[in-house]
């Protein structure tokens, strides 16, 4: 074993890094508000207009992320829409991880207890005022937990990006592994850095979920 | 374009699905009878060695892309020697993966059964191991059916990572077919709505199986 060598190209790797955290950020931030959104229309009780919504969580939640992310890439372009690497990316990632957060979303909606909305009703809130402040206030405590552990498996799914080319971490790690031939060094290398962000954010998941037991 | 594409051979994208449900379900007894290992050794935290050693490999296993841990094993450990043909390094890789968040979910389950059982099986006179495996397991595996079940439907949606070593299963056909033919978007469409049926199909038939041989007993 020569680690060395991933010290000579640190920079391609860190490079990488740099860039899985920044899609993660954005897929983190993007797909939050696609969340949202579609978990409140799923919770909504106009059953037309939730049908899509419920089709789109269905498909995205029910196959791979490799699959959509051929389908958006290479599929898109021979429909005639020409779509670069990084919106491909972002878009696929976004709709995949905001169909994930809907169903999270929608289960601590549905926590609250049927009470709470009747109460809310009956002194004459708004349907925005009582998700706002009443419903969404309590839901929150549910939701936090497995939405935060859903971050971490969305910064480890960035990885599968580097099948289509996108050159985050495990791509360039993959550059350097073409140039060294070194790849149990540099993936286990690559393995590290994840888990760095990683395991922090995963003990903070635990730390929360301990908390809301006691709460 | 064609939109009858992945249609008109849907005899090779069928082979491709019956090698993703096989692979599916060695990666899943596999990384079941790993877990229900390490979710014991978990589970007796006195037992300071194995408590230490499983703790470690489930936390390094669950906050690595399981991407990385694929090449690991396939190209890592090539390094030392040790070549492993694609699909039984994929199957590896996907049992040692998802053996750990398995064994997160059984011992949650085994947290859950009460001390009762433990007592009233040891007054009974049974041993540890049979305690364990008699009484303790069918319970705690009851208890996280759902859970699992999940698990075994994450697999599924794993297995599609193996297309990157040319493990003959479905995301890897619908890779081969498109670069025959060039109609990506019936082909990927398609394979996408491929993936969901089976899985709509193996989430009813894990209901059935928790309902016929896990029945939810009367608490009182």
């Amino acid at each position: 074993m020569d680690f060395h060598i991933v010290w000579v190209y640190r920079h391609l790797i860190l490079q990488g890094f740099l860039v899985t955290v920044e899609i993660s950020a954005m897929t983190i931030v993007t797909s939050t508000i696609v969340g949202l959104i579609a978990g409140l229309l799923k919770t909504s009780k106009h059953k037309w207009l939730i049908s899509p919504i419920i089709a789109y969580v269905e498909i995205f939640r029910g196959s791979p992320v490799l699959i959509q992310l051929f389908m958006v890439y290479f599929g898109l372009p021979y429909l005639g829409v020409s779509i670069s690497m990084f919106n491909a990316v972002l878009l696929v990632f976004t709709l995949y991880s905001g169909a994930y957060i809907a169903e999270i979303v929608r289960a601590g909606i549905e926590s609250i207890s049927n009470g709470q909305r009747e109460a809310a009703m009956t002194i004459g809130l708004t349907y925005s005022q009582m998700m706002r402040k009443i419903i969404l206030p309590q839901a929150l405590r549910v939701i936090l937990p497995p939405l935060f552990g859903w971050y971490i498996s969305l910064l480890k799914d960035t990885s599968i990006a580097s099948v289509i080319g996108y050159t985050e971490m495990v791509f360039q790690g993959q550059n350097v592994i073409n140039m060294t031939d070194r790849p149990f060094e540099v993936y286990l290398t690559v393995a590290a850095l994840y888990f760095i962000i990683s395991y922090p954010l995963s003990k903070f998941v635990d730390w929360m979920e301990r908390r809301r037991a006691y709460a | 374009m064609n939109w009858f594409t992945p249609i008109d051979n849907f005899g090779f994208l069928f082979m491709g699905t019956v090698n993703t449900f096989w692979i599916t379900v060695v990666s899943f007894v596999l990384s079941f009878l790993f877990g229900s290992l390490l979710a014991t050794a978990r589970y007796y935290k006195n037992i300071k060695s194995t408590y230490t050693l499983s703790t470690i490999y489930v936390e390094v296993i669950r906050n690595t892309p399981v991407l990385v841990q694929i090449y690991l094993i396939y190209f890592g450990l090539a390094e030392f020697g040790i070549h492993l043909i694609a699909v039984v390094a994929g199957i590896l890789a996907l049992a040692i993966n998802n053996a750990a968040y398995l064994s997160e979910i059984i011992r949650a389950g085994i947290v859950a059964v009460q001390n009762g059982q433990w007592e009233a099986a040891s007054t009974l006179g049974l041993s540890t191991w049979q305690i364990l495996y008699r009484v303790i397991f069918p319970q705690a595996i009851r208890n996280t059916f759902p859970a699992i079940a999940n698990q075994f439907i994450a697999i599924i949606y794993g297995t599609s990572l193996l297309s990157v070593l040319d493990v003959r299963e479905l995301m890897d056909r619908a890779n081969i077919l498109n670069s025959q033919t060039f109609q990506s978007m019936p082909i990927f469409v398609f394979v996408t709505l491929l993936y969901y049926v089976v899985s709509i199909f193996v989430s009813f038939f894990l209901k059935w199986v928790n309902r016929r041989y896990f029945p939810s007993v009367q608490k009182g």
